[in-house]
């Protein structure tokens, strides 16, 4: 049974790699989050599986699943959007034991149900940036880390509420990704300035409030984020600042880091080998941010403290 | 609209836990089934909970003994002599014991089984919570078997009745306490919670640690231990034997000494004797000491526990409710190496050495001595709780509880 289920990343289905189905639909839907872009993806490769019973099914779409989490280039989102789709699939497979039913009409179910959740997901960071909207105070000063989409949109939002506030933007190397987010917030005529990574300390002083986006949020309430979030959330806390994430309940991820090097991507190996003439930073792209320094986190179910995100996974992975 | 009573507001404390109230104490006296003497020299600051001084024939004592099933007070003596200790070996054994007990049971004519043997079994449970209180583990298995006994209709013969309840306890010890401990461990090596060059500190003995880092020995990751232990009762060296005896690179220090050590460990791992509501854990004393020095220096704190052992209430401190042992125990100090004695050898040596300077406690009007079994661990000092449903915070204990007994159809 684990032998079948388990596969390699650069295995094909419907005659393309997970990685390259992933970037292709990647490109038709530029504003869907990563987690979602997997799910879409698998639900993909089962379209076109031509599997034959519910057991043949369920095992193609764990291998297919597993070769998305065993990538090398695998994220917390990708991780997250493999779950999500893997989750139903135990309790369809005991619906399907259950009922006389054809195997193609369990199968139109089974996509109907996805198709449904889609269209639900589009939602989701609507409603998460709306429930952000009461803390963005008039004439606030906000430190926002990197470019996330739900962050934007609630600052887009709030920009349309008239709400009048300043926003300072960490340039994020060394994806750069601070530099377009400030040109966008210029766009909408919102005041934005980009800063220095290493100048978080020095601006904190005159920051009310830090808003991240997230990659994953895993079961302790915690984010695993862009490179810098965590030393911009210490910071937060040391300065009284609050500290707060939006994102979207499909970036859930059931994982548990207990530290930084606990995380579910391959770390660089430090002193190994020398560098030779040029010199270049290394470190992973992703940092962990554990929950005591999350103040709140505005989600399209609500705006949770870290402990309600993990009532809620609980709920939803154990439910 | 109808009038609270004017008790609706006050308190509710357990009366167990309300023995500074002499009424109380004496209501409590007459109804336990041994008739104990009272702590010649009890603490002022726990007179709220039961202080009475050790016996050592607790059979001689006993007020009502027809009741009492001789294994139950061979357990009881076991009980008290640490012979059986921790959370887990206890509950086992009492189970095993109640296995026999309900096999001898036979129903008195007049009465059914379903009504009579709940009042059996409360003796037993009487005789074992004044040998040592009883754990939370013993509780839950308790409180469980009652409802399985209540369940059973009055015109089932004793026979399948009987049946019925001793494969209701083995399922209880299978499904409940031996088998989570293995999830446990498989779920703790499949996040990869234990990986190559770990430093492992544990406290105490805790056999579902043990478990677990037997498990990760089995699979051959490269780890070392380091086994923290506190007095009087030292039963981290149950832990390092069985360690040691697996092939496990150990080493041995006392809790004091866990601050200093602290700058090695990259894990800290510790059992539990119950989660409370409020995601603390009340564990052995000195675990709170462990862990507070863990935090200060960001060291990961992972507790295993079995979900049969969360508890639906929430103490702040460890003062509310305690277990207080014999303080005799504090005043032998036999297990001190023979090499520390030659250090004092420039003055007189000590008249008795296992006995030490506190021999005479007890003619010491100001002196009084205070053991205490447990200590509560608070929320924040732990950074991860496993369970056999699997990686959570301790915060969440109970929501699991409540989620897993919904599934089940039990209720929590």
């Amino acid at each position: 049974m684990v032998a079948t289920a388990a596969s390699a990343p650069d295995e094909k289905f419907g005659g393309i790699t997970a990685l390259e189905r992933l970037r292709s639909i990647q490109k038709e839907n530029p504003d869907v989050s990563l987690s979602v872009i997997v799910v879409m993806a698998l639900v993909d490769i089962m379209k076109n599986s031509q599997t034959k019973s519910t057991s043949e099914f369920s095992e193609y779409a764990t291998r297919a699943a597993n070769a998305f989490k065993s990538l090398p280039e695998k994220t917390a989102s990708m991780i997250a959007g493999a779950d999500l789709f893997l989750d139903p699939l135990p309790k369809m497979m005991v619906n399907a034991g259950k009922g006389s039913e054809v195997f193609s009409d369990w199968l139109k179910n089974i996509f109907e149900s996805f198709d449904k959740k889609f269209v639900a997901f589009r939602e989701f960071r609507e409603k998460a940036a709306t429930n952000g909207l009461p803390f963005v105070k008039d004439n606030a000063v906000i430190l926002v880390h990197s470019y996330s989409r739900a962050v934007m949109l609630l600052l887009r939002k709030a920009h349309g509420e008239n709400k009048r506030f300043k926003v300072f933007v960490t340039e994020t190397s060394p994806t750069s990704s601070g530099t377009r987010a400030v040109q966008e917030l210029r766009k909408f005529q919102i005041p934005a300035e980009l800063i220095l990574d290493a100048a978080v300390g020095f601006i904190m002083d005159r920051v009310d409030m830090v808003i991240a986006g997230a990659e994953g949020v895993v079961q302790n309430g915690g984010i695993i984020n862009q490179i810098g979030t965590y030393q911009i959330a210490v910071v937060a806390k040391a300065a009284n600042k609050p500290f707060y994430v939006v994102t979207e309940q499909y970036k859930f991820v059931p994982l548990f880091p207990l530290s930084q090097s606990d995380l579910p991507i391959p770390l660089p190996k430090y002193f190994d080998s020398a560098d030779g003439d040029k010199i270049s930073p290394r470190n992973p792209n992703i940092d962990y941010t554990p929950p005591e320094y999350i103040s709140l986190l505005f989600t399209n179910v609500g705006v949770l403290t870290p402990s309600g995100v993990s009532e809620e996974l609980i709920k939803f992975f154990m439910g | 609209m109808k009038q609270p009573s004017p008790n609706a507001n006050a308190l509710r404390v357990a009366s167990s836990m309300r023995l500074d109230d002499p009424k109380k104490r004496q209501k409590a006296q007459k109804q336990q089934s041994v008739d104990r003497q009272l702590a010649q020299k009890p603490v002022g600051l726990f007179s709220h909970l039961p202080q009475y001084e050790k016996h050592d024939n607790i059979q001689a004592r006993l007020k009502k003994q027809e009741n009492i099933h001789p294994i139950v007070l061979s357990l009881g003596l076991k009980y008290q002599n640490f012979t059986i200790a921790g959370g887990n070996a206890r509950c086992m054994a009492m189970l095993e014991a109640f296995k026999r007990v309900i096999s001898d049971y036979v129903t008195p004519s007049g009465t059914s089984l379903p009504r009579h043997l709940p009042s059996v079994i409360s003796k037993q449970v009487d005789l074992l919570s004044n040998t040592r209180v009883l754990a939370a583990s013993m509780k839950t298995a308790i409180r469980e078997l009652k409802k399985e006994i209540a369940v059973i209709s009055v015109d089932t013969s004793d026979e399948n009745a009987k049946e019925r309840l001793l494969l209701f306890i083995e399922n209880f010890q299978t499904e409940r306490i031996w088998g989570p401990g293995q999830v446990i461990a498989d779920q703790a090596l499949s996040n990869n919670k234990i990986q190559d060059g770990d430093v492992i500190l544990t406290f105490g003995h805790s056999s579902t640690v043990l478990k677990l880092l037997l498990h990760a020995h089995e699979q051959k990751l490269q780890f070392k231990v380091f086994v923290a232990d506190g007095r009087p009762k030292l039963e981290g060296k149950e832990m390092l034997k069985s360690l040691v005896a697996a092939g496990i690179k150990c080493g041995y220090t006392v809790c004091s000494a866990v601050p200093l050590l602290m700058k090695e460990v990259s894990k800290v791992i510790i059992g539990a004797s119950a989660v409370l509501g409020n995601g603390a854990i009340l564990s052995r004393v000195g675990t709170a000491v462990v862990c507070n020095a863990a935090k200060e220096r960001q060291v990961p704190v992972i507790v295993v526990c079995e979900s049969y052992k969360f508890l639906d209430e929430t103490r702040l401190d460890s003062f509310t409710w305690n277990e207080i042992g014999n303080p005799d125990d504090l005043v032998d100090i036999s297990n001190r190496g023979p090499s520390e004695y030659t250090l004092h050898t420039s003055t007189a040596p000590p008249q008795n050495q296992s006995a030490g300077r506190l021999a005479p406690w007890r003619n010491l009007d100001k002196l009084k001595l205070l053991n205490l079994h447990y200590d509560v661990t608070p929320a924040h000092f732990i950074t991860a709780l496993i369970c056999e449903h699997g990686i959570v915070p301790s915060t969440c204990a109970l929501s699991i509880a409540r989620l897993t007994a919904d599934r089940t159809g039990t209720d929590f």
